[in-house]
């Protein structure tokens, strides 16, 4: 009787610390996707505009991933004529909550970004800093942006 | 009384009695494992508990913190400061007692009132006695000239601060603001 009642609860803690692990490692391998998914999705060169939209969608999902598919096609045609270059460059991201399948993460982003206009003399540099919220997606193992929000 | 009817009589109680005595001390080891898995286990949810718990109880910290160092009016301008200083230690707290005697003053002549509102907060790492956090927080900042015309503006903070727990208690012990200077 006392052994059923003991490896009770032995399966009961057993499970409870496996839940908390796997959420550790959701937080962990969520908030490296998230990292670069963000570099990728707000980093473009107009020169290798095709691939870079193509990686940057590979790290969306859901309603999100149809959202960037829509803004990607405009940004084309405008990254292109602006001859624009964006570099982002993410700094320390933060969890601000977790579950075992979605995590939402905190990033503070700069934007780095060079536009010229055809028939500008020189070129415009700006610094745009931003603090970017993700809510990343486990999908067949993989973390993916599911949203995406400039806060 | 026959002898012979005795000893088969010993043999027959006897035989249970040795497997049940086996299978008792099978229980007794399964039980003593069981037993010491579970002080294992208990040990293992107890760490895992504390860091949940410290996770979230910075993260309310770096909040309060946020909302009091971005709160502030130039009526209750003591007040507002001392609420800073409950919340804050190290490097925090002594750049902010430095500016006790003054700070009231330097809000006075533009009667300036700060809101503040806290957008995010994420955890960058945690451990059961330190922390740090990303805190997203705006502040509407309202000054009033002499010649009574208010203006308001909108402060968009990217704050990086780092939390220590002293005597059971979340502290702020330095903020920083992200990024290059604008």
């Amino acid at each position: 009787m006392l052994c059923i009642a003991v490896g009770a609860t032995d399966l009961a803690l057993w499970s409870h610390n496996r839940h908390a692990d796997s959420l550790d490692s959701a937080r962990t391998a969520a908030v490296v996707a998230a990292e670069r998914a963000v570099h990728d999705i707000l980093s473009y060169d107009y020169r290798t505009l095709g691939a870079d939209l193509v990686r940057a969608k590979s790290e969306t999902t859901g309603l999100f991933a149809k959202q960037y598919a829509g803004t990607a096609s405009t940004l084309l045609a405008e990254a292109k004529q602006l001859r624009a270059i964006v570099q982002a460059t993410p700094a320390s991201p933060g969890v601000v909550s977790a579950s075992a399948d979605e995590v939402v993460v905190l990033i503070f982003v700069d934007q780095a970004s060079v536009k010229q206009a055809s028939g500008q003399k020189r070129p415009t540099t700006r610094i745009d800093q931003s603090r970017v919220r993700l809510t990343m997606t486990k999908v067949g193992g993989a973390w993916k942006v599911s949203q995406l929000a400039a806060l | 009384m026959d002898v012979a009817a005795l000893r088969s009589d010993e043999l027959v109680q006897r035989r249970p009695s040795g497997a049940a005595r086996v299978v008792t001390i099978g229980l007794l080891a399964a039980l003593i494992a069981l037993v010491v898995l579970l002080a294992l286990l208990v040990i293992g949810a107890s760490t895992r508990n504390a860091r949940s718990a410290a996770r979230d109880a910075a993260a309310a910290a770096a909040r309060n913190e946020a909302l009091h160092l971005t709160t502030i009016s130039y009526r209750t301008a003591d007040a507002d400061l001392a609420r800073i200083l409950a919340g804050a230690t190290g490097a925090l707290r002594a750049q902010f007692a430095a500016e006790q005697a003054h700070f009231a003053d330097t809000l006075a002549p533009d009667k300036s009132v700060s809101t503040g509102d806290v957008l995010a907060v994420g955890i960058v790492h945690s451990s059961t006695s330190a922390a740090r956090a990303d805190v997203a927080v705006d502040a509407t900042v309202t000054t009033t000239g002499s010649s009574g015309k208010s203006q308001s503006v909108l402060k968009h903070y990217r704050m990086v601060m780092k939390l220590v727990k002293l005597h059971g208690h979340w502290l702020v012990s330095d903020v920083a603001f992200a990024g290059a200077p604008q």
